[in-house]
């Protein structure tokens, strides 16, 4: 089983889905051994069930701070034409309960030593959407990966730093540093505003950018 | 003094050009042939003529030698044996006259400055720090480049034109674009597109141009602001967000702030009937539509 399958039957686990029939106590038996194996899962597991209590211990009932139907209302009164709901080429699903969209992150860069030439593919698929990536439950494995990707291409840079100029390391040093800061805002916006679409789309191929980026600089350098 | 000064210099001067050597070869060549270039350092200038012949001029930097062969109509030119030269001035200097219809892939740069003039096939081009231009009727263009301005002038069908760290523009340019910088602006100027797609981290964006019934233009930016000419009848769908900036649009339809807890506004409408799909997201920075 990998994380991704074990990562989507998470939900079925805590709500004690799996009832005591053949097949599915096979696959509950897959999964526990998943788990006992994968701290990086046992530790989503454990977000995820510390989310469901808070959510549990919540009052059975709570009044908005002001009446937001009149705001809503008025949205749902505009025009079709005004209110674009589709947008075919937004890269991520706008419904985070869909786990069906793959974040790739594919670096390929190769070293060419005195005696070898190691090739490292770092692709990896999620199947796990923006948003949810985004929540705090599953906010670590896109991360993880963007930065181990961008962990191995920047060893690469450095590993061919006498093939550049010094002021040529120092310009790309520096426009990595214009990325961070542009995905720190970014994250900071989505922050403030995390159902939203744009800006996730616009957080990734940023990402993309950054990755895109080192791998030009090792691929031109070699 | 200055008389020893002088001819102190004078000898300096002619053991350095002595040292440098010159280049002057010529072999037939494929009129539409697929030809190769290395040069690591220094500057290479490439030019389309009507002869059959690959000509090449110059000079190569100390230590340096060049390796130029012809085999089943493709042809490599290779400059080699240099230590790589962080500063360009001391590279290889070199102008290469090819038939206009070639093929160039020019590669293998590191510290090199890039010019093509007058070459009409595919012409692909890669350097780490150095300028790259490429002008004239070449049909298809793919050039990148880290620490460098990028300029593709003409009438091309299709390009990919990327720097790091550096302006991009395309000029006169129709079909498929395809340009990003991270540190720069980006300047798109054409007659008809079918396909752009424009990236910037930070730095200003200016697209002119008119597109199809079926096109796609997609502008990403994080900081800058992003100007789009378009022709009044264009027909599109118009799908525009900015998260800390304004909408100006010259057509009429006004953007509407989506939150009350944010800046962010957007504004989606449709012109000319609609058909080409317009969509523009940017972090910080205003969107202006303007009409031609």
């Amino acid at each position: 089983m990998t994380c991704a399958e074990c990562r989507l039957q998470l939900d079925d686990i805590i709500d004690g889905e799996y009832a005591a029939s053949e097949p599915q106590a096979e696959q509950l038996a897959a999964l526990e051994a998943h788990l006992r194996g994968c701290a990086a899962c046992r530790a989503v597991e454990a977000q995820l069930r510390e989310l469901i209590a808070r959510a549990a211990a919540l009052p059975p009932r709570m009044s908005p701070p002001r009446d937001l139907w009149p705001d809503i209302a008025q949205r749902v009164r505009r025009a079709p034409a005004q209110v674009q709901t589709h947008r075919p080429w937004t890269r991520f699903s706008g419904l985070a309960a869909a786990a069906g969209v793959v974040l790739a992150l594919s670096g390929v860069f190769a070293l060419r030593g005195a005696e070898q030439r190691r090739v490292l593919d770092t692709t990896s698929t999620t199947g796990i959407s923006m948003r949810t990536a985004l929540s705090p439950v599953g906010v670590l494995l896109p991360e993880r990966e963007y930065e181990r990707a961008t962990a191995a291409l920047m060893e690469a840079v450095e590993a061919r730093r006498e093939m550049l100029s010094p002021e040529t390391h120092q310009v790309v040093t520096r426009n990595l540093r214009v990325i961070d800061d542009a995905l720190a805002e970014l994250r900071s916006a989505l922050d403030s505003d995390p159902g939203n679409d744009e800006l996730a789309s616009l957080f990734s191929s940023t990402q993309r950018r950054k990755v895109a980026v080192l791998q030009r600089v090792v691929r031109l350098s070699l | 003094m200055k008389r020893t000064l002088l001819l102190f210099g004078l000898a300096v001067s002619l053991a350095s050009s002595a040292l440098a050597q010159k280049v002057d070869e010529t072999r037939s060549a494929d009129p539409r042939g697929r030809i190769q270039i290395e040069n690591p350092s220094g500057r290479l200038t490439i030019v389309g003529w009507d002869r059959d012949e690959i000509h090449v001029t110059g000079t190569l930097a100390q230590g340096a030698r060049l390796d130029f062969d012809i085999t089943a109509g493709q042809a490599a030119i290779e400059v080699d044996g240099e230590g790589h030269h962080h500063d360009s001035s001391r590279g290889s200097v070199l102008e290469v006259h090819v038939p206009k219809a070639s093929r160039l892939d020019i590669d293998g740069a590191i510290n090199t400055s890039i010019d093509v003039q007058g070459v009409e096939g595919r012409v692909s081009a890669e350097t780490v720090n150095g300028n790259i231009s490429v002008v004239g009727a070449a049909t298809e263009v793919d050039v990148e480049t880290v620490n460098g301005q990028v300029e593709v002038r003409g009438g091309p069908r299709r390009v990919r034109a990327e720097s790091v760290n550096g302006d991009v523009l395309v000029e006169g340019a129709s079909g498929d674009v395809e340009a990003s910088t991270v540190n720069g602006a980006l300047e798109i100027r054409g007659d008809s597109f079918e396909r752009v797609r424009l990236e910037v981290v930070n730095g200003r964006v200016a697209f002119e141009g008119g597109l199809s019934s079926s096109a796609i233009l997609e502008i990403e930016g994080v900081g800058g602001d992003i100007d789009l000419t378009v022709p009044g009848d264009v027909p599109a769908d118009f799908s525009i967000s900015s998260f800390n900036g304004d909408i100006d649009n010259a057509f009429g339809q006004k953007a509407e702030r989506v939150s009350r807890w944010t800046e962010e506004k957007e504004l989606s409408f449709s012109n000319g009937g609609g058909g080409a799909k317009v969509e523009i997201h940017t972090l910080n920075g205003n969107v202006r539509i303007s009409k031609k």
